[in-house]
């Protein structure tokens, strides 16, 4: 017999042919996470501009916002087997300061609000900022409306320090709970204990912390990511970012395997169920095609806080579940290119879901220029 | 055949330019469809592709699949409304093939059109496709396929 979720599911015109666990569903609507208003019951979909975006329910916006900035433009020494330094491809480089500066007020003048701060790691996960506070501290005085986002990576107390110093908003690390995959997998010669000292220096400022936790990031398999639960749990930080490994930036001679969909859902149960109280966000990162849809669905069912990139039907399931749906997409103002900042700073729109699908869905055919109406982020 | 840009636009397949999609009718009736080396070239190399099921009906620029990149995630629009009848399976594995081959093996989608003459006689073709293009790209701004 079909739950009445399920029913729901399927009247989805968008999810027809995604084929979730009857099971798992079942113990989700069980759960109750999403029900009785409270934090689980608000959910916010955002579209972070550094990818363009269109679904038939929601559009990303023309203008970039949010951009993604790398100072070591593509390069990354730690060539870890999930990601090949790929991830750092499409970010706009900077690799000296005086470029940080001259792109971030490039991008400022184009109508950035924010941006995200990252780069690759030495062969100790540790980005090399240090010749670029000055000016991160520079263009937080001469743009105190820009926010900052910072991949930190591993670091100790003085370095989280500079960090705040120099007016950084937002510090985001990856919280690795498997020393064996720190070995394997990251190749390196770090320890679960050093990622916990680490969430633990950045705690102890006043920057915002959003620690991650990538899911499948043992060569497609669970490993530690409850241990970095725990991790996390210890630390209460300000959000958790979940994000899915995507095996097809994996070199062949390492594959990855695609995570399954249920495992994901059960991690998000558990996830939601151990931190209570913290928004608990799901990242742009996670596997394209059906399994996203998959993924997102259990996340939306769960009780999580907010999805980046939405897979199209997923606005509608939130609606239809009884969740208070905010949308970030429909102008690029409110969506912040980083979860949290998305979070922190909407006040968010709250909207009528149904008008704001019947809108998207009819304007879709309006819409004009770049790839089937979708402006492309250039690289 | 068109080469614009670097980017091949062969000029017997039928084009909505705006949307960057194609649409060839094949011997038996039906009509293949895709996007474009443009429309790929922008995308950059293609990660998944999700065609709509077999059996599902799909109106003239309505998403017939939905395609995601590393920088874009969206859908690819029918140039003609019809029934979809066969789907490219080997993209679920094998998705950059629409860059590399998008008008052969590249292909997404085959439907059975409800009303080619009508939906096709708005669709761009033969010697006025590489003009129509041209001019999309230079309006984008787009510097040319590699």
């Amino acid at each position: 017999m079909k739950t009445p979720w399920l029913e729901i599911i399927e009247s989805i015109e968008p999810l027809d042919g995604v084929d979730l666990d009857a099971a798992l569903v079942a113990e989700l609507a069980s759960r109750g996470a999403v029900s009785g208003g409270g934090i689980a019951g608000r959910i916010n979909f955002y579209t972070p501009t550094f990818k363009a975006y269109a679904t038939s329910e929601i559009a990303g916006c023309i203008k970039n916002a949010w951009p993604a900035v790398s100072i070591t433009g593509g390069a990354c020494k730690l060539g870890c087997d999930h990601c090949q330094a790929k991830i750092l491809e499409p970010m706009i480089p900077a690799r000296t300061p005086d470029e940080l500066w001259r792109v971030v007020s490039g991008e400022i003048a184009r109508g950035a609000q924010g941006m995200l701060l990252s780069g690759g790691s030495n062969h100790r996960n540790e980005v090399e900022y240090n010749a670029f506070y000055p000016t991160i501290r520079r263009i937080k005085d001469a743009f105190s409306e820009l926010r900052i986002a910072l991949h930190t990576a591993l670091v100790d107390r003085d370095i989280a320090l500079r960090m705040e110093e120099s007016g950084i908003d937002v510090a985001m690390m990856d919280v690795i709970g498997a020393q064996d995959t720190i070995s394997q997998v990251y190749h390196l010669k770090r320890s679960v204990a050093d990622f916990e000292r680490s969430l633990e220096c950045l705690a102890a400022t006043s920057m915002k912390v959003v620690p991650h936790i990538v899911l499948g990031l043992h060569y497609g398999r669970m490993l530690g990511e409850w241990n970095a639960l725990e991790i996390v749990a210890r630390h209460q930080p300000d959000a958790l970012v979940l994000v899915v490994v995507m095996p097809f930036y994996a070199h062949p001679a390492r594959p990855f395997v695609t995570p399954d969909a249920r495992v994901a859902g059960r991690f998000f149960i558990d996830a939601r169920e151990r931190l209570t109280g913290i928004p608990l966000l799901l990242g742009c990162a996670r596997p394209a095609g059906r399994i996203k849809s998959q993924i997102d669905a259990y996340a939306v069912m769960a009780g999580l806080n907010g999805i980046a990139h939405p897979a199209d039907g997923i606005v509608e399931l939130a609606a239809r579940l009884g969740r208070e749906v905010r949308v970030s997409a429909a102008c690029c103002s409110i969506a912040a290119g980083e979860e949290v900042l998305a979070l922190e700073s909407y006040s968010g729109m709250r909207v009528d879901p149904a008008r704001v699908i019947a809108r998207e869905r009819a304007s879709a055919r309006r819409r004009a220029g770049g790839l089937a109406g979708i402006p492309v982020v250039a690289s | 055949m068109a080469t614009v840009k670097g980017c091949n636009i062969p000029d017997d397949l039928y084009y909505n330019v705006e949307n960057n999609v194609w649409a060839r009718r094949e011997a038996d009736g039906t009509v293949t469809l895709g996007m474009t080396a443009y429309a790929a070239a922008l995308a950059g190399q293609i990660v998944s592709c999700t065609p709509k099921k077999v059996g599902r009906s799909v109106e003239q620029n309505k998403s017939a699949a939905t395609v995601e990149s590393g920088k874009w995630v969206g859908p690819v629009k029918a140039p003609v409304a019809g029934e979809v009848i066969a789907v490219n399976a080997a993209l679920a594995s094998t998705p950059a093939t629409i860059n590399a081959d998008p008008y052969g093996s590249g292909g997404m989608v085959r439907l059975k059109p409800a009303n080619w003459d009508a939906d096709s006689a708005g669709l761009v073709t033969g010697a006025a496709v590489a003009a129509a293009f041209e001019a999309k790209m230079n309006a984008e701004g787009f510097a040319g396929c590699a």
